[in-house]
């Protein structure tokens, strides 16, 4: 079945659908003649040569665009029906009844279908507006949060940082920790891929353990990453030294623009594995998680 | 919108100047798409009038007696291979309608080029 075989089809139910409870010569007027439009129009198109998806779209158009005077068309022939049944009966009137009541003059739109369409357009616009504040709500924002690009910052500032404190630059934004990366001890450019071929001086380790996910936090006097849930310890390259991880952290790739740290968080680079580090950075002094917890 | 008994609006004007133009041409009746194609050739946008709009107008136009309207016989279309179809016709008051509605409008009013011809 073609598009535009599928567009006429569609128009077919919708006349069937708006026209189902009219008095039948109505009904079957109003069908027969948009059988007959549609098929002359499909014979039309396809001798001129018209692609059926622009005959679709058409045929699509011209319903749609119906609507509203298909139904202003129903409720009149509805009117026009209740009229009839009220001037034809009732047949026998008994002496001193009541006179019956004057027929009231058909109009478009009587008050009860009024009332129901207001109250299904009130009910659609209330369900819209529910349904669209809903996804609104859920529609993922992407624009600087994690799973975007971040900036962190100056590079001189976050250097500066990380040489008087000892320690890693946290970028909570990015769930990160920036490190000082120095090619010098990376001759063969391991990390070439994550800084940004070996430029950036920082280097952005993603904070959860590989072994099962725990932040790991900086442990000041060992000068390494010890992970508090199963004593997994990194070296401050993020290079797996003990415990149960399987690898090294994973990290993000990091550019310099314009002096600015920008932490690639859409993209989560795998850390090496165990024999895989290149630091040579043996524990600088008490571990901060016991052995007895490893 | 309820409006006056006898005026017409800008589509159904079209309609019985499009039908006239057509009877000029040599053809007394028309049907429903037909009529929808020749408005479309006329106008600018060259789009087909919607289902609706146009068949309840021409149903207003009938039952205002500006149109008759008579079914072909099943045995023409049943030889052709095609569904019935409705004729319709503009009548001496539908005419007479048109004129009075032309009148009454400015003379350089933003009216369909079918209503605007002839």
């Amino acid at each position: 079945m073609s598009l535009a075989d599928r567009a006429a089809d569609l128009a077919r139910r919708w006349v069937r659908r708006y026209t189902r409870d009219l008095p039948p010569p109505a009904a079957e007027e109003r069908r027969a003649e948009l059988a007959s439009d549609l098929w002359e129009q499909q014979r039309a198109a396809a001798r001129a040569g018209v692609p059926s998806w622009a005959v679709a779209l058409s045929i699509l158009r011209r319903m749609l665009g119906g609507v509203p005077a298909d139904l202003g068309w129903r409720g009149a022939r509805l009117a026009a029906a209740r009229t009839q049944v009220a001037a034809d009966g009732p047949a026998l009137v008994v002496t001193g009844s009541p006179p019956p009541r004057p027929v009231r003059r058909a109009r478009g739109t009587t008050r009860r279908v009024f009332l129901r369409r207001s109250l299904g357009l009130g009910s659609l616009g209330v369900l819209g507006g529910f349904g669209g504040a809903t996804v609104g709500f859920l529609w993922p924002d992407l624009r600087g949060g994690f799973g975007a690009e971040i900036e962190a910052g100056s590079v001189e500032e976050i250097l500066a940082f990380i040489r008087s404190e000892r320690a890693p630059f946290v970028m909570p934004a990015a769930r990160a920790y920036l490190v000082e990366y120095g090619p010098g001890h990376d001759p063969d450019g391991q990390y070439a891929g994550v800084t940004d071929g070996g430029t950036s001086p920082v280097m952005a380790l993603y904070w959860r353990c590989a072994h099962l996910g725990c932040r790991v936090p900086w442990c000041f006097s060992s000068q390494w990453l010890e992970c508090p849930c199963h004593g997994s310890a990194y070296n401050r390259w993020g290079e797996w030294q003990e415990g149960p991880a399987p690898r090294g952290l994973d990290r993000f790739p990091v550019a310099v623009r314009d002096g600015v740290v920008v932490v690639d968080t859409s993209r989560v680079v795998t850390g090496p594995t165990r024999r895989g580090g290149i630091l040579e950075q043996s524990r600088e002094g008490l571990a901060c998680v016991t052995l007895a917890a490893r | 919108m309820r409006r006056k008994r006898g005026t017409l609006v800008p589509l159904e004007a079209t309609i019985l100047a499009t039908g006239l133009d057509l009877r000029r041409a040599g053809e007394p009746g028309f049907h429903g798409f037909q009529l929808a194609q020749e408005i479309a050739e006329e106008s600018q946008a060259r789009k087909l009038t919607a289902h609706g709009t146009l068949y309840k107008a021409l149903a207003r136009l009938e039952d205002a007696g500006l149109l008759t309207a008579s079914w072909e016989d099943p045995d023409r279309a049943a030889a052709e291979g095609r569904p019935r179809r409705k004729h319709y016709e503009v009548t001496g008051a539908g005419e007479r309608a048109l004129a009075t509605w032309r009148t009454s409008q400015p003379a350089r009013s933003r009216l369909r080029p079918g209503v605007e011809r002839a």
